[in-house]
């Protein structure tokens, strides 16, 4: 963030104002009495980006009354400049306007901008999901032709010998509204050993996201997807030998997300909603309906302790000529990041020691957030941990969903997997989480696979 | 490697009753090498007298665990194609143990002299006789797929054969210098044969379900070119032997023609 600069002795920096008037010359100025409007914002620095985009994004500049406005006001589109992703450094300065248009009350803003290159590159290490680390490069050209376009490109190759690429095209702001557009083409390796499978995912998608009053976003998206299923060894079980090959998945996606949150990363107060539901069988020879829901609520109940309540849920049914769901499409639970206490895919139906998945499943876990014990490093790094204690419990299986016999609901409740525990979960900048948890399972299968005692985690999406 | 472990395991359990050989559907999906080898390891079991049921898979191929077809699934083992018959023979059943060491050394001798010859030949005119290649093969073995995988997965299966070709020399080979392998081939089998019944003895042995599969297919199996059947059908006493194999073992199947 730059800093915003005051040529007046009388006017603060912005976020200093306190401080500021109590300090200098102990005399408190009411900047909202201040009558003050801005004539005009000047944008130095603008090499390829086009004008429009710049223009929609200070134009709530003019609309402010008083001095305080202008100061805040001017801190928000400083924000947004940024969240366009088109430039590496800004900085704003506030002047008095001068020159034959200026009115009496008149203010002009100048943003200092410096563009981003045309190409960036990267390389870096990650670790994603089941704690598989890879080796990630990227390169990304951003504001591609201008209007904050960015067009990204990635490769990697993980430790499990699996490799992904992805190239991404993004654009917002289409047809001049808040709309943006997601398209992508991907190769993606996944191995489940659990499942006994590898799969490869080849596929493109497009998909169109917007915004709908404020918290609430659609979006909406196309996938193509071919998938290629290959055995583990030759010891699979048969159940799932008799989905390997090709199938071809083309499918639409609604994803509804009501957020609220303060923050996606160990959030403080709000709630998240999220409604997806996936239908797929436009082409393709794979036909289903798939309906997720995800509600997770947040209650401050002492400062920096948090109360954290998540429930998940979803049902599928296959479609039209389509008998039996693949198991690819299918549910799983199980592992660090969904049901602590597991291993990853560790619940549910069994094949011959294959973990084969379900079409109906729910979740849930409640978490309670604290500080470290008495605040190592407040402040600072110290602020990044928390210590958490949870119960999580969910299930999921394979029913045949009847509402007038309710045997299976009672089955689907009795065979309910629970596991407790205590841990340490880092925030790993605004991008993912580490979770080191102890971890004692109560309620399970003897067929599951527990992961009693210490499970680590990493990733983005926690349950 | 696991099928050199079960070579090496004389398994004495007897012969399950849900054995199952799993191979593509026969109707729209199977193409003429892969119709070969299913047809020899089924006359194989049926010459053994062993029970088992046939199980049409569009994704067969992809099913095997080393891409071949068939495989057959006989209690918690699975094995395809030339496996099957080493399998079949550690579980007791033999129709060449009692060959005498000379003639066994024949059977593996002429035995990879079909593999190596009508096997090649077959992937030759299936995937790269072009008339071939485009009005039976690539509608073939795309029709359990929707578009655009079929185009891709026949692309790369076609790649894949190729590949295979190339260090034998038949993919740089003339379609004629194909037909004159199989014809020489042919010539060197109908010597052997002569005016047997069988090729080693009066019993029929694996290699007798061999040569049925491959030659049965070749002459039933309609192709926009027919020189194929054309070469082997100049030798009479193979089809004649073709023909004496389908009526012990097929009497009254009436999807054999």
């Amino acid at each position: 963030m730059g800093t915003v600069h005051a040529k007046e002795h009388s006017t603060m920096t912005y976020g200093e104002m306190d401080r500021n008037s109590a300090v200098t010359d102990k005399k408190t100025v009411n900047l909202q009495e201040i009558q003050a409007r801005v004539d005009k914002v000047n944008v130095e620095g603008l090499n390829r980006t086009q004008e429009d985009i710049i223009k929609r994004t200070v134009k709530e500049l003019f609309k402010v009354n008083n001095f305080e406005e202008v100061i805040k006001e001017v801190h928000r589109t400083q924000v947004k400049l940024e969240s366009l992703g088109c430039f590496s450094n800004i900085s704003a300065l506030i002047d008095v306007s001068s020159g034959p248009k200026a009115t009496s009350q008149g203010y002009e803003v100048t943003y200092f901008v410096k563009e981003l290159k045309r190409v960036k590159g990267s390389v870096n290490t990650v670790i994603g999901r089941d704690n598989e680390g890879s080796r990630v490069v990227g390169t990304v050209a951003p504001n591609v032709f201008g209007r904050a376009e960015k067009l990204h490109c990635e490769f990697s190759y993980g430790s499990r010998q699996t490799s992904t690429f992805n190239v991404g095209f993004y654009k917002p702001f289409i047809l001049n509204t808040l709309a943006e557009l997601n398209t992508s083409v991907f190769q993606n390796e996944s191995d489940w050993p659990n499942s006994g499978y590898k799969q490869i995912d080849r596929g493109t998608s497009i998909g169109l996201g917007f915004p709908f009053m404020q918290n609430i976003r659609h979006t909406v998206q196309w996938e193509g997807c071919w998938r290629e299923l290959n055995m583990n060894t030759r010891y699979v079980s048969f159940d799932v030998r008799e989905e390997s090959g090709h199938t071809l998945k083309s499918a639409v996606k609604h994803i509804l997300t009501v957020d609220t949150r303060n923050t996606p990363l160990m959030p403080t107060f709000g709630s998240l909603l999220q409604c997806t539901s996936e239908i797929a069988g436009l082409g393709g020879n794979i036909r289903f309906l798939k309906n997720e829901v995800l509600l997770q609520h947040n209650v401050e109940i002492f400062p920096e302790t948090v109360i954290q309540g998540s429930v998940t849920g979803g049902v599928m049914r296959p479609l039209g000529s389509q008998k039996e769901i693949h198991i690819c499409d299918k549910f799983f639970l199980g592992g660090p990041q969904s049901l602590r206490g597991f291993i990853s895919r560790g619940v549910g139906p069994v094949a011959d020691k294959n973990f084969i998945g379900g079409t109906l499943y729910w979740a849930g876990a409640l978490h309670l957030y604290a500080p470290l014990p008495f605040k190592p490093g407040a402040g600072g790094i110290g602020d990044l941990f928390r210590t958490h204690l949870f119960v999580n419990a969910g299930n999921v299986g394979s029913f045949n969903i009847d509402f007038s016999d309710r045997r299976w609901l009672h089955e689907f409740r009795e065979s309910t997997r629970l596991a407790y525990g205590a841990g340490l979960a880092i925030r790993l900048g605004q991008l993912a989480r580490v979770e080191i948890n102890y971890v004692i399972p109560v309620l399970f299968d003897k067929s599951d696979g527990i992961n009693r005692g210490v499970q680590f985690g990493i990733g983005v999406h926690f349950l | 490697m696991n099928d050199i472990i079960w070579n090496d395991r004389t398994d004495e359990t007897p012969w399950p009753n849900n054995a199952q050989l799993f191979q593509p559907l026969e109707l729209e999906q199977i193409l003429l090498p892969d119709n070969a080898n299913c047809l020899y390891i089924q006359t194989f079991l049926r010459m053994c007298d062993l029970d088992f049921e046939i199980i049409y898979r569009s994704n067969a191929e992809f099913m095997s665990p080393s891409g071949k077809v068939p495989f057959l699934k006989c209690g918690p083992y699975i094995c395809e194609a030339d496996a099957i018959v080493n399998f079949v023979n550690n579980k007791g059943y033999s129709l060449s143990k009692d060959l005498d060491p000379s003639n066994k050394a024949d059977l593996r001798a002429f035995t990879s002299l079909v593999n190596s010859v009508l096997v090649f030949a077959e992937l030759y005119i299936t995937w790269c006789e072009p008339s071939v290649y485009n009005e039976v093969t690539r509608p073939r073995y795309g029709s359990g797929y929707p578009w655009p995988l079929n185009t891709v997965l026949t692309y790369k299966k076609r790649k894949q054969v190729i590949k295979m070709l190339k260090p034998h020399g038949f993919y740089d080979m003339s379609i004629n210098e194909v037909y004159k392998k199989v014809e020489t081939c042919c010539q060197c089998l109908s010597t052997k044969l002569d005016n047997n019944n069988y090729f080693f003895g009066e019993q029929p042995t694996e290699f007798d379900a061999l040569v049925f599969g491959h030659v049965y297919t070749i002459l039933t199996t309609p192709l926009p070119t027919n020189k194929f059947s054309a070469i082997v059908r100049g030798f009479p006493n193979i089809v004649a032997h073709c023909e004496r194999i389908e009526k012990t073992y097929y009497p009254s199947d009436k999807s054999r023609k």
